[in-house]
């Protein structure tokens, strides 16, 4: 019996979770017949199930519930918010009391008339809302008697068949009565249900026993018949295994004697009516259908209804346990298939080669196949919502639509299960802190529903979830307040950030405390949590907001956990995968030379094509102390991408790629933040899976100066896109500078008292070249002792910035308020580490160096000898300003657009540009979204765009170049901006003079 | 005489249910017994195989037991095989109904093994 | 389904079977039933960062197990000759670890009434992990409580 329960208690749960969604949809649809089918259906069964299993509270509950369903499908009732309303508490209680089964095994003591009764009261017609808030059990004397004699004997299906038996007996006496089997049919049920109401204690007036014996009488029943009906009805219950004393308590109510000839009301006076088969209404046989009675299903419901019939009769249900095990085999298959392949590789010629390909290539099929059967559509994830939203709504009196969309986007389970409470979380807060009021919201201009949309998508290899509200969206000055308010920033700090970057403040550990809790969405999960969540299966997650109009978080999150392509590195011996989504590229550095390798402040950077990356030991992060024996020859730097954050891992030694198979680190080792898994090699020995979010969380954290700023950085690195790599100085006075470490060429330090003069300039041969020194204040740098110097190029041109002293490489924030023009050599000021720091514009210094060559030559270089108008469509300020004035330089007309709707504007206001350089990344419409639309527009379809991103994979490059972008550049990259520019200029005028 | 050996089919789509029916009908010493979980594979299986009782869900989707009944009944070859319907509703018009679609008898849920085996002497005789 | 256990709690002579294993010179016991394996010296990864205690992981027939290295554990001096470390397996909260211990002995079946409560004198640091001992003929078996061997150990954060 215990697993019969189990199997009951595992169906029935689902049963209900489908339920949930679908009542909430019925209040949406009221007159939807099939969805109404289906829903009574479900407690239907859960009702006769339960009478089987004796769990009589949950048929009780079931039972008023369905009483409830019954009248709303036979036109008794209307839809409406109170009915759904009780039917849903119904059905919290009948979860509530599976609850305690599952636990228990058995029913837990208590009543549940409160529930019953109200059901009751609704279904009779005699609800009032108000009752709803009432305490309930006003009239206990009402209350039913269960577990009394009627159920303790059969219930329903006994009297039924008791009933039946009584009136065949009596037939095969009447026989000659044409009319005979059909009344006494009837008289079966009517008296049945008299025996119902008058042992359960149910006033439902027309059935009660003395009525159906007057009913008799009336008929023109004799006494001798009557008693013999009563006599065969006892002889039934005997023979169905009614004990000598109930039958005798039955029978007391049987009272032949008390028939009056006169009395009313025959029960058998009911019509007999035409098949009404109970969940949808049979078309065909259906009775003329009264006025309020739900119409027949649409033709294109039924094709549905064929379809998915079809669909149901293709699938078998399979235990998870089942397909877990599946998984785990098929891993071991992978792992055994490396083994082999590592094993062929080493012998060069083998019989076993081309079968080992076929082994290979089947077990890739497999291993697709069973990942397939891990997939889950995502709306699996979302069941719950449109109940939760629902509710919400109700209790915040507010009017709240939830709009799903791509529910049926498969992937793997394990991450199903991990985003489920994330979401959850962000739709509720959606609806609590989100959704306005319906006054406040009809004051905005807005309609009165609220909407939260839920969307999900591919995504080359991801699945893009997207949950959106109209509410309110984020006041940026209530955030500001909190997060100074929670020590999270200081005023000074806040001063300097844009509005986006508050916002992402909700991200913060400890920014959704006490102030913000309210009994919806104070349940302990902060935002913060959400994002660890995500992150922690690879995704991430972003949030834009616009205050007044709406919220948007996008959450980016990976098909599979399962098995990922992995780098296998080498370090002090011992080996680690790295997962190969974020590797970037792979550099060989000699050792000894440590050619391009520079220290900045102690902390090494590499020099990747003019752009300076933090590099960071693996051994150093490990922990893993240097072996006796000699370095290797060569080391590799692992150059990583996290977010827009890039850096180099340096290792020992790098192997092949491998398919691995992700397993779960062991619990004792799961604090470990660099460790994402564990997997076993080709070989079988087991190696740890490196975390390339927690090593960029470390790297970040390592670069800081100050232990106090590692929380700081952890944020930092969350937050990416806000931030870059700041390399801080001293020069000229006590106050500290900084420039984007991306714009540095090299670090050199120098003894300037072997400088030359050569006319007004200072300058030093460097790497075959002279190269002019300037000072901070832009004049010929003075020739005195030794000096870091940060050398800038251009073109072909070099400039060194002779500085006091290197300070510190970090995250700087990337808002830039801009001051003084760009004559000043300082293109604006910044937080940074907490501190207001100017930002020096490598541009004026390189002009400082040579102002007679440099805006000709760089006019040159770049092609731009006349003035070509540049839109500019950038949402960041830090790179508005970084950029503009490089534009500027090398000879364009800028024009600036803060948003995609913006240059949307501008250009459709007739301005002409040859050319628009826009961000990918943006709040409202993307990059994309803008080369889209204006790529769809005559004027705008064919003018040269290039698009701008923190990112450039080849599948983003690939992207744009969809989207309608010419070339894609990255952003840390102004001089690879100036050089596609030129480009795509002189492709497009070569294109033209061709098509003239 | 009843065969205790003669193959039945018991058709629900929810499977407590088919194990209870199951059950029920084991302890009455039915020894054969087929389950389906809904109309269309129970009217498949029954082109498979000749069943001497069927004994079906009402409640059932997508193919209901009321259109497994008419089914089976407009079926040359299977109009013969008693059906009995579950139900969890004692309303007479379904009965009424499921009679006029052919219906042998039907049992209300819940139902006792004494019950059951009323209901089937009703259809199949003594036993 | 638990009759047999009832009844078997009621039963006073009731014994128990138990892997036997030296750890320092000390005789240790697991319940055989709480037992996956044992195993010889198996080729270990050593985990960076994890806890003193954890010896690393090893690879169990495609089963990652890791390895506790039960002298650490027990606040005893490292073994002299660590690489033949015997390993016993054990499950706990679904996963498996290894146990490195100095040698695996035979399995006892010892009875209840050979059984005696810690006793006040022993080392805190084994008492938290002992589930009383039992006096065999000239020596004491300690018990080890799996889940209190195993539940204390994290990585620090």
């Amino acid at each position: 019996m215990d697993d019969l329960l189990n199997e009951f208690l595992a169906e029935t749960v689902e049963a209900l979770e489908l339920l949930d969604s679908e009542l909430v949809e019925l209040e949406q649809r009221p007159a939807d017949p099939a969805l109404l089918g289906s829903i009574f259906r479900i407690m239907h069964t859960i009702k006769g199930t339960c009478g089987f299993l004796g769990l009589p509270r949950l048929e009780a509950v079931a039972h008023a519930a369905e009483d409830v369903l019954g009248k709303v499908r036979d036109g008794e009732l209307t839809v409406s918010a109170d009915a759904v309303s009780l039917v849903l508490a119904a059905l919290d209680r009948i979860k509530e009391l599976i609850a305690e089964l599952a636990v228990a095994g058995q029913e837990p003591e208590g009543s549940d008339d409160d529930v019953i009764m109200s059901l009751r009261d609704m279904a009779a017609g005699k609800w009032a809302a108000a009752e709803l808030v009432a305490e309930a059990v006003e009239e206990p004397a009402d209350l039913p008697s269960v577990d009394g004699l009627y159920q303790r004997i059969g219930g329903a299906s006994l009297f039924d068949t008791a009933c039946e038996q009584a009136c065949a007996e009596m037939l095969s006496a009447v026989s000659d009565h044409p009319e005979a089997e059909t009344e006494l049919l009837h008289l079966q049920f009517a008296l049945a249900g008299a025996f119902a109401s008058a042992l359960t204690g149910s006033s439902d007036a027309t059935a009660d026993i003395d009525g159906v014996i007057a009913g008799l009488v009336a008929k023109g029943w004799s006494p001798q018949e009557l008693h013999m009906l009563r006599d065969e009805f006892g002889k039934a219950l005997a023979t169905l295994e009614v004990a000598d004393a109930d039958v005798a308590a039955v029978l007391s109510r049987f009272n032949v004697a008390a028939a009056k000839p006169a009395a009313i009301a025959a029960p058998a006076a009911q019509e007999p009516v035409m098949a009404d088969e109970p969940i949808v209404a049979e078309p065909a046989a259906a009775k003329p259908a009264p006025a309020k009675r739900v119409k027949a299903e649409e033709p294109a419901a039924e094709n549905a209804q064929a379809a998915s019939a079809a669909a149901q009769s293709q699938t078998l249900r399979v235990n998870i346990t089942v397909l877990e095990n599946l998984m785990n085999m098929v891993s071991e298959l992978v792992l055994t298939r490396n083994q082999l392949l590592q094993i062929l590789r080493g012998v060069g010629d083998s019989p076993f080669a081309a079968p080992l390909q076929r082994l290979n290539q089947v077990t890739s099929e497999l291993q697709e196949s069973v990942m397939q059967t891990r997939m889950q559509p995502i709306g699996n994830a979302w069941s719950k919502l449109p109940r939760l939203v629902r509710d919400l709504g109700q209790e915040l009196g507010k009017k709240i639509d939830l709009v799903m969309s791509g529910a049926d986007t498969e992937l793997d389970r394990q991450i199903l299960e991990s985003i489920r409470d994330p979401l959850t979380h962000m739709v509720r807060n959606s609806g609590d802190h989100g959704i306005e009021a319906p006054e406040d919201r009809r004051e905005a201009g807005k309609p009165e529903h609220g909407t939260i949309r839920l969307s999900a998508r591919h995504e080359g290899g991801h699945i893009i979830v997207e949950v959106s509200d109209d509410g309110r969206g984020l006041s940026t000055s209530r955030i500001r307040a909190k997060a100074i308010q929670n020590g999270l920033a200081t005023e000074a700090q806040i001063d300097g950030m844009s509005e986006q970057q508050i916002q992402q403040f909700i991200f913060r550990p400890g920014f959704s405390t006490a102030a913000q809790v309210t009994s919806v969405s104070g349940r302990g999960v902060g935002m913060d949590v959400v994002r660890t969540n995500i992150e922690k299966i690879g995704g991430a997650i972003e949030f834009s907001s616009t205050e007044g109009q709406g919220s948007r978080f996008v959450i980016k999150i990976p098909l599979t956990l399962a098995i990922v392509s992995a780098l296998i590195v080498e370090c002090r011996g011992e080996r680690f995968a790295m997962p190969q989504s974020s590797v970037v590229e792979l550099v060989r550095i000699s050792s000894k030379s440590q050619q391009g390798v520079e220290l900045i402040n102690g902390h090494p950077v590499y020099r990747l094509r003019d752009r300076l990356l933090p590099l960071v030991a693996l051994s150093d992060l490990l922990k893993i102390e240097e072996a006796g024996d000699e370095p290797p020859q060569e080391i590799y730097v692992v150059v990583t991408q996290v977010g827009s954050f890039a850096f180099g891992i340096i290792v020992d030694r790098v192997f092949d790629t491998e398919e691995i198979v992700v397993k779960p680190t062991s619990r004792t080792l799961r604090q470990i933040s660099l460790f994402s898994g564990t997997t076993i090699l080709g070989d079988g020995r087991v190696i740890m899976i490196l975390d390339p979010n927690g090593i960029a969380a470390a790297t970040s954290g390592s670069a800081q100066s100050e232990a106090r700023a590692r929380d700081e950085a952890l944020a930092a690195s969350r937050q990416q896109r806000e931030t870059v790599s700041m390399l801080v100085f001293r020069a000229g006075d006590d106050n500290t500078k900084a420039v984007p470490l991306s714009l540095i060429a090299r670090l050199e330090e120098a003894d300037l008292s072997n400088a030359e003069r050569a006319g007004e300039r200072t300058v030093m041969q460097y790497r075959g070249s002279l190269m002019p020194l300037v000072g901070i204040d832009g004049a010929p740098a003075r020739r005195d002792g030794k000096h870091p110097i940060l050398v800038f190029t251009e073109g072909e041109r070099m400039c060194g910035l002779v500085v006091d002293e290197v300070v510190d490489i970090v995250e700087g924030s990337l808002d830039l308020q801009l001051v003084g023009g760009a004559q000043s050599g300082i293109l604006g000021s910044s937080i940074i580490a907490g501190r207001s720091t100017d930002v020096i514009d490598t541009v004026h210094y390189l002009r400082q160096s040579d102002a007679a060559w440099f805006d000709l030559e760089t006019r040159e270089a770049y092609g731009a000898e006349s003035e070509r108008r540049v839109l500019l469509v950038e949402d960041s300020s830090f790179f508005r300003n970084l950029l503009m004035p490089m534009l500027k330089m090398a000879g364009y007309r800028v024009t600036i657009a803060e948003h995609a709707e913006a240059a949307l504007e501008i250009c459709r206001d007739g301005d002409e540009f040859d050319i628009i350089v826009s961000d990918i990344e943006m709040p409202g419409l993307s990059g994309f979204d803008l080369a889209r639309t204006l790529r769809a527009e005559e004027r705008w379809k064919d003018v040269p765009m290039v698009a701008l991103s923190s990112h450039a994979s080849p599948q983003d490059f690939e992207r744009g170049r969809r989207s309608g972008f010419n070339d894609y550049v990255t952003k840390l990259d102004p001089r690879a901006l100036l050089t596609s520019l030129s480009r795509v200029l002189s492709t497009d005028e070569h294109r033209e003079e061709t098509a003239a | 005489m009843v065969d205790m050996k003669m193959p039945i089919l018991i058709v629900d789509d929810y499977r407590t249910m088919l194990r209870i029916v199951h059950n029920l009908l084991a302890k009455l010493g039915f020894t054969d017994i087929d389950e389906a979980s809904d109309g269309s594979q129970a009217l498949a299986m029954m082109k498979g195989r000749d069943y001497g009782l069927v004994i079906s869900d009402w409640n059932m989707q997508p193919m209901t037991g009321f259109e497994l009944l008419k089914s089976v009944r407009a079926d040359q070859h299977l109009k013969a095989t008693p059906f009995i319907m579950v139900t969890a509703e004692s309303k007479v018009e379904n009965v009424v109904a499921a009679r006029q679609a052919g219906v042998n008898n039907y049992i209300i849920k819940p139902f006792s093994a004494a019950v059951l085996k009323a209901k089937l002497k009703t259809v199949l005789g003594e036993f | 389904m638990s009759m047999q256990q009832e009844d078997a709690t009621l039963d006073q002579n009731r014994t128990e079977d138990f892997v036997t294993m030296s750890i320092g010179g000390q005789i240790f016991g697991v319940p055989v039933l709480d037992v996956r394996d044992v195993l010889g010296p198996q080729r270990i990864t050593r985990v960076p960062l994890a806890p003193p205690e954890i010896a690393g992981s090893l690879n169990l027939r495609g089963r990652i197990v890791t390895a506790v290295n039960m002298r650490q554990r027990l606040g005893l001096a490292p073994a002299e000759r660590p690489e033949r470390a015997m390993a016993v397996v054990v499950e706990h909260e679904d996963e498996h670890f290894s146990l490195l211990v100095d040698e695996v002995g035979e399995v006892l079946r010892l009875s209840e009434r050979q059984k005696d409560h810690n006793p006040a004198t022993l080392d805190p640091q084994w008492r938290q992990i002992a589930d009383g001992l039992y006096r065999l003929e000239g020596n004491l078996l300690i018990v080890l409580n799996i889940g209190a061997v195993l539940g204390a150990i994290r990585a620090a954060a």
